[in-house]
């Protein structure tokens, strides 16, 4: 019979290689979608060509990932993933653009992990409790898909847009500049410093700059992401059909996908 | 002289504007070197879908979008009256925005021109595209051979040797400069104007533009007189609360000690450096701007590809027109 001691020894060592193991991994690489192989023979029917398609996800994500594995290599990011080192480097200024590759990698996967196969064929819908949750918050559906579109294709330069669920479980539609992440306030980008801000605008960062300096938790959750990054749209539509691309995508959302990350008290 | 002609073409320019506030105001701007070769491409640099990418559809975009904000003819003139008139207001943003973005879009391409124009026969063929492992190749250190299209006027190569180093130095600050943005924006060659009894053209630097932004300094001082703004009706209010008003005091005592401490030297965010730089007086003419965005270099070069599009861009720099602008340099005082 095993001793009690051999025992939480032999556990001890188990669970160090598991651990070794996992802290092998210093070279990220793709994501293999769900979809993946019919998007890269078809593209994703009425949104993207499978160039466009090879562009947006295997070659962006791929560059991201080579990018952040040279950056993290040999430092005490490297056994992290691209989420935990996004939430990792996301207070450091220093670490900017480690945080850049990390959390475009993140959104990037988030926006595609949320498309049906088929736009065409698309069946899926937001659940009832969503449903409720966004005619609370916008009126209507249609003002809710108006308002996130009309977000989106106001953004001046690249970003991304979110469905926020927020620390009170209230809904929101917030615009990211670049790699602008829905995690934490201050790495939402939703202010662009280079054209003319209000007050307002002046008073969030302000607001941000004391919440960082008292350490204020952001408890935000993302429902739904939508890039507006020019290496997903520009090749097949062009910079000026920004718009129609907005409306391809509205039609490819995967509602089961968006539905489950809703909260729900059990 | 000058004067009356520039006041001539102000006058000449809001009698156009009135008339074309009836229809749609802005069009996309003409590039006489660039337009001509709409159907075959900048030889060496884009190829014609590359160009139309990089250049017509976005100013198309970008145009729209003016004409969408000018329906009551508030934004008539050049694309530099907007921007000067518009940098300070927030409620008409979109103006601003778009303006800027053509404007800078339009001064990177009139900056090019197409390879070898002088061996016209000899095709320049785009470069393979770039894959996932150009990432890992490690600088090519090439002593002995020399940079390629180096500019040829005399006054510029001087200028630029004499605020950078060398030429060599020069174009690895200017193209990683331009590497290093990682969404929209512009890497730019200015010439500092220092403000005194005359303008005193010194020294030439590079530096980045993100989105929309202007190299000048005016969008700067703008944010400078949000702050003062911001903070003065903080004050304000925290003055109308004695308790506050007494915490406050206090405040404002230990910061008087302060004073004369070192601490105090130092500059210690971003925003003050800008109040700093604001205060001199400072403007900077931009000579040369670099498109570092993905609209610029992904259809011909791919996502991978930005370094072979920067080394491209490099080789397409007409210097001629760049010497062009040159403001006249002045005299470097001997000590």
């Amino acid at each position: 019979m095993m001793s009690w001691k051999s025992l939480s020894q032999s556990i001890l060592k188990s669970h160090i290689t598991s651990v070794s193991k996992r802290s092998c991994r210093s070279i990220h690489t793709v994501p293999t979608l769900a979809n993946d192989s019919l998007w890269t023979n078809k593209g994703i029917p009425q949104l993207l060509t499978s160039q466009g398609y090879k562009l947006a996800w295997n070659d962006y994500q791929s560059y991201c990932a080579t990018q952040l594995s040279l950056l993290t290599v040999g430092t005490d990011l490297e056994h992290q993933t691209p989420f935990q080192i996004m939430l990792t480097t996301q207070g450091l200024a220093h670490q900017a653009s480690i945080f850049h590759y990390a959390s475009q990698l993140h959104n990037n996967h988030f926006f595609f992990s949320a498309l049906v196969n088929d736009p065409n064929t698309n069946t899926s819908v937001p659940n009832r409790e969503l449903v409720r949750k966004i005619e609370s918050t916008f009126q209507s559906f249609e003002q809710f898909k108006k308002e996130f579109l009309a977000k989106a294709e106001s953004l001046n330069g690249n970003g991304w847009v979110y469905l926020i669920e927020n620390a009170d479980k209230g809904l929101e539609i917030r615009v990211f500049n670049n790699e602008g992440s829905p995690y934490f306030y201050n790495r939402n980008q939703d202010v662009n410093l280079s054209s003319p801000i209000n007050l307002a605008e002046y008073e969030k960062l302000q607001k941000y700059q004391s919440n960082l300096n008292s350490k204020v938790k952001d408890w935000s959750l993302p429902l739904l992401g939508v890039s507006v990054w020019d290496y997903t749209y520009v090749y097949d539509y062009g910079a000026d059909k920004k718009k129609e691309y907005l409306e391809n995508v509205w039609k490819a959302i995967n509602w089961d996908v968006v539905n489950k990350r809703v909260f729900v008290l059990n | 002289m000058l004067r009356s002609l520039q006041i001539g073409t102000k006058s000449s320019r809001s009698v156009l504007n009135s008339i074309a506030s009836q229809r749609s105001l802005h069009t996309v701007p003409k590039i006489e070197t660039i337009d001509e070769l709409k159907d075959t491409g900048l030889k060496g640099l884009y190829s014609a879908k590359g160009l139309e990418s990089a250049w017509y559809s976005r100013a198309q975009s970008y145009v729209n979008n003016l004409n969408k904000e000018s329906t009551d003819g508030v934004a008539g003139g050049s694309l530099e009256d907007i921007i000067s008139t518009f940098y300070k207001e927030p409620i008409k943003r979109s103006l601003y925005e778009n303006a800027s973005l053509l404007y800078n879009t339009k001064f990177a391409l009139e900056c090019l021109a197409p390879i070898n124009t002088f061996n016209s026969s000899e095709e320049v063929a785009l470069p393979p595209k770039a894959t996932v492992k150009d990432l890992l190749a490690g600088p090519v250190l090439n002593r002995n051979s020399a940079i390629s299209n180096v500019p040829t006027n005399n006054n510029l190569k001087d200028w630029l040797v004499d605020s950078f180093g060398s030429i060599v130095e020069f174009k690895t600050l200017l193209l990683n400069s331009a590497m290093a943005i990682k969404g929209d924006g512009f890497a730019w060659l200015v010439v500092e104007k220092l403000v005194r009894r005359a303008d005193v053209y010194e020294t030439m630097f590079v530096l980045n533009t993100y989105n929309c932004g202007q190299p000048n300094s005016n969008a700067s001082k703008y944010l400078d007189d949000l702050k003062l703004f911001h903070h003065t009706k903080e004050q304000e209010n925290k003055l109308k609360d004695p308790e506050a008003k007494l915490a406050y005091e206090e405040e404002q005592k230990k910061k008087n000690k302060l004073e004369y401490s070192f601490q105090n030297t130092l500059i210690e965010t971003v925003d003050e450096a800008k109040s700093i730089h604001h205060a001199t007086k400072r403007q900077f003419v931009p000579i040369l701007a670099i498109d570092a965005s993905p609209k610029a270099y992904l259809h011909d070069y791919g996502v991978f590809g930005k370094k072979q599009y920067l080394e491209r861009v490099w080789e397409s720099i007409d210097w001629d027109k760049i010497a062009a602008r040159l403001p006249q340099r002045s005299e470097k005082l001997q000590l």
